[in-house]
């Protein structure tokens, strides 16, 4: 082998190596957001599968079991492969929903960091899971066990309250979608209590009263998640606090057109932030955090040591949407085209956040004929994806990094 | 270049691209870990607020009681034939109402000693089918009978309401049952269970 060929063949290596490195190494989060779900459910899936491993080993619940799954499931959910998304929900939920804990974890995260507990979830993120678990068993026909899930989204959201400590049930997806369900199951009476008390919440009561005239007959329903949902973040003394945020993208409204004809706009049913503001910790645990938060900084201060771990439990499923749009209406059964055209406050059209979507199924004698999307830059260019930017911000990429 | 040189080189690039590809790969769920012990079936391993088999078992052995004791029942020639059509559930719990049905119908069939008969009405294709196939000659039989009439219709509904509050949780739950005159539609008998559990998340999740 001459020397020119050998120059040759590293120079080819040293660029596969890259490349080929490059591909394995793209974050989750980041495929989910950009459309990637093929991606995103295999790495969500090493991860699962990781706590699948740890559990044998351990032979008893991880404290993180909960949070790979609802980021599989997201990534199952966005990525239309809903029966994923349904095993994962299944692992998930009853973890969050159990009653019973491990005391000693529960006393670890007392006196060390908070995130030593066992992952169950805010009450947002409680209701988000049974309320997606619905979504699935109502597209698969399961309207009873849909309507179980949707109350139950409900009950979790009783823990949360107002800034006037008053406890709300404002869940309003979880209404609106519950009302379908009675609609479908002939239980129009309780259809219209759910909307009446979804009213009670919903912003925009002029559109709203106009939806709920034709939504519980109407035969075709889009549901529409739009933005990055709210994360936590941990903050004040000794990051013993907790703060939420989010990243609500650029759209504020979304027209709905079917074979090519507008048919109107989607109604925003609830901001899911708003749901994960409302909850704050109880008097009891928001006093210790607060009593290690001040304990580390005047150590710190006066020693500079920490004695002990103050940090508040920031882990949070970061692939919820910021809120849920609804459109409602009724076409003739068939296969239809359907367009999301999304505009920005000013009303101006964002073409790259413009989706269409072929041969939607509306079924003849279906009530529930349901499309789920979710908005996102670029998504019917897959071509462009590869060059844009990513789309989380820098506060989630560094919790990602961490959970990692 | 020599064939050795193009083996090594091609060794290299595949060996490259499979150290650049290499990932654990996962089967799509694993199978849930930890041990597994063999329990009774009315001990409730996970404390929670939700029915379990306990619940059912009473639920049915209260409800076949007062079923039997019906003077309708408990006075009748021959034990009458009850079809069970259907068990609504309405509960905030995701169970399978089929399979809801399917286990509280087999409690009612052991708890009514024979002083009941429930006629299958789900499999009345299957029947119908197979008594074509029996005059038709095609399947041997023990002569023809007629199919057995419904005397009374025995229907289910299953109702809960939880409410929760900063980490209490309190679930109320009804399962009533109703029992119809297949003839007439009189309503000749209805019963209700009820329970409620309460529960609390511990300290650090509140």
């Amino acid at each position: 082998m001459n020397i020119q060929k050998a120059v040759s063949i590293v120079t080819l290596l040293l660029m596969i190596v890259p490349v080929g490195g490059c591909a394995g190494k793209m974050n989750a989060y980041d495929a989910v957001h950009n459309g990637f779900y093929s991606k995103a459910m295999h790495e969500f899936n090493k991860d699962a599968y990781k706590q699948e491993k740890y559990l044998k080993k351990k032979n008893k619940y991880d404290k993180d079991y909960a949070l790979p799954y609802l980021h599989l499931a997201s990534a199952g959910f966005e990525g239309g492969a809903y029966s994923l998304a349904e095993t994962a929900l299944m692992h998930a939920l009853p973890v969050m929903q159990r009653m019973e804990e491990s005391g000693g974890q529960n006393l670890f995260a007392l006196v060390t960091t908070e995130d030593q507990r066992q992952y169950k979830g805010d009450p947002y993120e409680r209701s988000a899971a049974n309320f997606y678990l619905g979504l699935i068993r109502f597209y698969n026909g399961e309207h009873d066990r849909a309507l179980a899930l949707f109350r139950r989204a409900l009950v979790s959201d009783m823990d949360t309250k107002n800034k006037e400590e008053e406890a709300l049930e404002d869940y309003t997806v979880a209404q609106i979608m519950a009302a379908k369900t009675y609609a479908i199951l002939g239980e129009m009476d309780n259809a219209k209590v759910m909307l009446d008390r979804a009213e009670e919440y919903i912003e925009d009561k002029v559109a709203f009263t106009e939806f709920k005239e034709h939504f519980l007959t109407d035969n075709f329903t889009v549901l529409i998640a739009n933005g990055i949902g709210p994360f936590k973040m941990s903050c004040g003394a000794g990051k013993a606090a907790i703060k939420v945020d989010c990243d609500s993208g650029p759209v504020r409204k979304m027209d709905i057109y079917i074979d090519e004809k507008r048919y109107g706009s989607a109604l925003k049913a609830m901001d899911v932030t708003e749901q994960a503001e409302q909850h704050t910790a109880s008097f009891g645990r928001r006093s210790v955090q607060a009593f290690k938060g001040t304990c580390n900084q005047i150590t710190s201060v006066a020693m500079g040591l920490k004695l002990m771990g103050s940090k508040s439990d920031s882990r949070s499923w970061i692939l919820l949407p910021n809120g849920f749009y609804i459109f409602s209406t009724t076409i003739d059964p068939g296969l239809h085209t359907v367009m999301l055209k999304c505009f920005d406050k000013k009303g101006k059209e964002l073409p790259r956040y413009e989706q269409r979507w072929f041969y939607i199924p509306v079924v003849e004698g279906k009530e529930g004929n349901l499309l789920i999307l979710r908005t996102g830059i670029d998504k019917c260019n897959q071509y462009k994806k590869i060059k844009r930017q990513r789309v989380l911000t820098k506060v989630q990429r560094r919790d990602v990094k961490k959970w990692k | 270049m020599r064939r050795k040189d193009y083996w090594s080189v091609a060794l290299l690039v595949i060996s490259a691209f499979l150290t650049s590809c290499a990932s654990d790969d996962a089967p799509m769920i694993a199978p849930m870990g930890g041990s597994v012990n063999r329990i009774d079936v009315d001990s409730a391993l996970i404390a929670d607020v939700t029915t379990d088999s306990q619940d059912l078992r009473a639920i049915c052995q209260t409800m076949a009681r007062s079923i039997i004791n019906l003077p309708q029942v408990a006075n009748a020639v021959s034990p009458p034939r009850v079809a069970f059509l259907e068990m609504v559930n309405r509960t905030t719990e995701d169970i399978d109402s089929y399979n809801l049905l399917d286990s509280i119908r087999t409690q009612l069939v052991k708890n009514a000693n024979g002083r009941v008969i429930f006629v299958d009405r789900e499999r009345i294709d299957s029947i119908l089918k197979e008594r074509e196939m029996k005059r038709a000659g095609t399947v041997g039989s023990s002569g023809p009978q007629v199919l057995s009439g419904v005397d009374f219709f025995l229907t289910g509904r299953a109702y809960s309401e939880m409410k929760a509050y900063q980490g209490a949780r309190q679930a109320y739950y009804r399962f009533s049952f109703r029992l119809t005159d297949a003839e007439t539609g009189d309503i000749i008998w209805e019963d209700e269970y009820e329970f409620k559990k309460a529960g609390r998340l511990g300290f650090m999740n509140r």
